[in-house]
């Protein structure tokens, strides 16, 4: 291969069409300077070359994860792809190059620098929906408990199977508002789709009373003599708090002196003065 | 009264028991049932006291006929009473878990009537929630100090979780502030609830559909700060309950003045946060990173130091067992660095047997260098530019320190942080400080 990366890989924005990015790029010897989905913006100074998406190309290189390397090596790469702040399809390019070159190792060499991208996107994503196991907030709209979320990375599939397991015999819904999808689920079938335009009722709107219920628990068990609302947003970041019953309307109980009004998710995304 | 009311009243009441965990115990789905268990635990919400929601945790009456001083339930305070029946409680977890606000129940109670009577009334409500509601998700039920034995294992067969606290870690304490409890009342359950485990365990393996007995094991709870017991003898228990009572978890509540008396310390308004920290990561050291209480705490020392760490003071005093090699040191030895956790530590032994290492592979895995770089040679060589001396040691591992632990419960000034001089240092070192 050249040594100087000149090209430009696109793809259509799904795993399979990364994996198919990375078969080409094997075939051409052209190591990329960028993968980048075919819905970013043109770039001048390298040769962009736009991948068509090859299913048979893609299980190809998956299958060779698998057998050359290992399953973990599949699922880090499943897991990496689900990370939403950019980046990851180097990461994942560069961990599938230096995997096929070491085998099993890869997983284990922590530190290297063509390991820790990837590795530290893939925690990113499970930390995220570990914490939305959490922090999701349903509410009962006559039989159909239906939920927003606004995560970070598209942690969706990895909540199915602990919200299925959990609500075996409910009906319910998760709308994932970041990347435009919902998990739907009747008993014994669950099915992720993407949606446009859905509008759930906000919480507090219906099944008020058990929501007043929780947000009066959520005050009387606070101490105010450990007010610590730093540790409070180190554990629960404030950018989740848009969803959550607890932090809807009434009032916020910050120090247990005060009561202070938090306006209608207007202040959320900014970042806060002590942070 | 209605329902509102009675679960601010009750949640109120409980708010100060710590133990507050939902871990220890995986249990999937299952169909034609509500619920699961997750042994790592999750944590559903977070107070503005910083500290995790993760069951509804309530008593099931703040009645009670025992006066213990250091209680703001006990029967001489003036306080407005509640009483939940199990149904209104149960239906109420189930809600609350149904809209995924929490992840179970953690029942206690004060004592009505009798300690039989109220043990009664939580099995009631645990038998209505795993039977009639087929509730699968996690419970810590309380024991009642001196309920009946048979009471108790049954309250074992339903819970996921049982503890009895111990509230004060020193039976003077005990007796002073606690004159209707005795050590024995508190002792014998335990022992009980543990040989309950052991067996539930060992039928386990003879039978595969035993009947579980509080699978994720026992927990205790211990008050700090409202009596004068040194750190040294809250540690030694802490230490001799694992052992002893193979408990899953020992708690430490900061004492919050919650009622006056003559015989506790004045009300103020800053309860002992820094020491209740210290505590749990002394804890922390006996539980993940294999140390002895006497290796953290002894005789001349019985305190803990506010400016260092546990870990960090134990470095600091055994600088003759460092600088360590990375590449080469057994794992029970690369806990023991400052700014090496479990984590990195787990890492570092996997990462050093596919390939050699870097000080940037090191910072890459986590390991904190700032502090770790003062202990540690990587392929035989310090970090480079790096001269190790005990002063550049201290400063690393104090002079950063974050005011905001300086026992004020609160952050204080950023600005003009005290400088620190070799004399500080050494004085700190000698327990003097």
């Amino acid at each position: 291969m050249p040594d100087r990366p000149a090209v430009i890989y696109q793809y259509d924005g799904t795993l399979e069409g990364l994996l198919t990015c990375v078969f080409v790029i094997y075939q051409l010897r052209q190591p990329p300077m960028d993968i980048q989905t075919d819905d970013a913006p043109q770039e001048w100074l390298y040769d962009m070359y736009s991948v068509p998406t090859d299913p048979g190309q893609a299980a190809r290189v998956y299958d060779a994860l698998g057998t050359k390397v290992c399953a973990e090596a599949q699922e880090w790469v499943r897991t990496a792809f689900l990370y939403g702040e950019g980046g990851r399809e180097m990461a994942i390019y560069r961990f599938i190059r230096m995997a096929l070159k070491r085998g099993a190792a890869a997983v284990r060499m922590f530190g290297h620098p063509d390991i820790t991208p990837i590795y530290d996107r893939r925690r990113a994503v499970l930390g995220e929906a570990h914490l939305l196991m959490g922090f999701v907030r349903f509410t009962d709209l006559g039989g159909l408990l239906a939920a927003e979320i606004r995560p970070k990375h598209f942690v969706l599939p990895l909540l199915e199977e602990h919200f299925t397991g959990r609500y075996l015999e409910e009906q319910f819904l998760i709308h994932d508002q970041t990347h435009g999808a919902a998990l739907a689920y009747r008993p014994h079938e669950a099915r992720i789709f993407f949606v446009r335009d859905l509008r759930l009722p906000r919480a507090g709107e219906g099944d008020g009373r058990f929501e007043a219920l929780w947000q009066g628990y959520f005050r009387a068990t606070t101490i105010a003599a450990r007010a610590n609302p730093l540790c409070q947003r180190t554990h629960c970041p404030k950018r989740y708090w848009s969803c959550m019953t607890e932090h809807l309307g009434g009032t916020l109980i910050s120090e247990g002196a005060s009561p202070r009004p938090l306006t209608d998710g207007a202040d959320i995304d900014k970042p806060s003065p002590v942070e | 009264m209605d329902l509102s009311e009675k679960l601010s009243i009750l949640a109120d009441a409980a708010k100060y028991d710590v133990a507050c965990t939902s871990s220890g115990v995986d249990r999937p789905g299952q169909q034609g049932t509500l619920g699961s268990a997750a042994a790592a635990g999750i944590c559903h919400s977070f107070t503005p006291d910083g500290r995790c929601v993760s069951l509804l945790k309530v008593l099931m009456t703040n009645r009670c006929v025992y006066d213990c001083k250091y209680c703001g339930n006990r029967r001489s305070a003036e306080t407005k009473r509640a009483a939940f029946t199990p149904r209104e409680l149960a239906d109420l977890t189930i809600q609350f878990y149904r809209r995924n606000y929490i992840e179970g129940l953690f029942l206690s109670s004060g004592v009505l009537r009798s300690p039989d009577y109220t043990c009664e009334q939580l099995i009631q409500t645990l038998e209505l929630l795993r039977e009639e509601y087929r509730f699968r998700g996690y419970i810590h039920v309380k024991v009642i100090p001196g309920a009946d034995s048979l009471l108790v294992q049954r309250l074992g067969q339903l819970a996921d979780r049982m503890s009895i606290n111990i509230e004060m870690p020193s039976h003077q304490s005990l007796r002073l502030l606690a004159p209707d409890k005795s050590k024995t009342d508190i002792l014998g359950p335990m022992s009980a609830i543990r040989d309950g485990i052991r067996q539930g365990g060992a039928d386990l393996v003879r039978y595969r559909h035993a009947p579980q007995f509080a699978p994720a094991g026992q927990s205790t709870q211990m008050i700090v700060g409202a009596t004068p017991d040194t750190d040294l003898q809250i540690l030694n228990l802490t230490q001799a309950l694992y052992k002893k009572y193979s408990l899953k978890r020992v708690f430490f509540s900061a004492y919050v003045p919650v009622v006056a008396d003559s015989l506790l310390p004045a009300p103020d308004p800053k309860p002992p946060l820094l020491r209740e920290h210290r505590l749990y990561q002394a804890d922390w050291l006996l539980r993940f990173y294999q140390f002895d209480a006497s290796e953290i705490l002894d005789e001349a020392n019985p305190q803990f130091n506010p400016l260092l760490d546990p870990k960090c003071n134990w470095a600091l005093h055994h600088m003759e067992l460092f600088p360590v090699e990375v590449t080469r040191a057994p794992y029970e030895t690369l806990l023991r660095i400052p700014g090496i956790g479990v984590r990195s530590a787990q890492r570092i032994r996997a990462a050093r047997r596919v390939g050699s290492l870097t000080f940037d592979d090191l910072g890459r895995m986590g390991a904190v260098l700032k502090r770790a770089r003062y202990f540690i040679t990587c392929g035989g060589k310090v970090m480079p530019g790096l001269k190790i001396t005990p002063e550049g040691a201290y400063q690393a591992l104090v002079g950063g320190r974050d005011p905001r632990w300086e026992d004020r419960g609160e952050q204080t000034s950023l600005y003009d942080p005290p400088a620190l001089t070799r004399e500080d240092v050494m004085k700190c070192l000698t327990g003097q400080l």
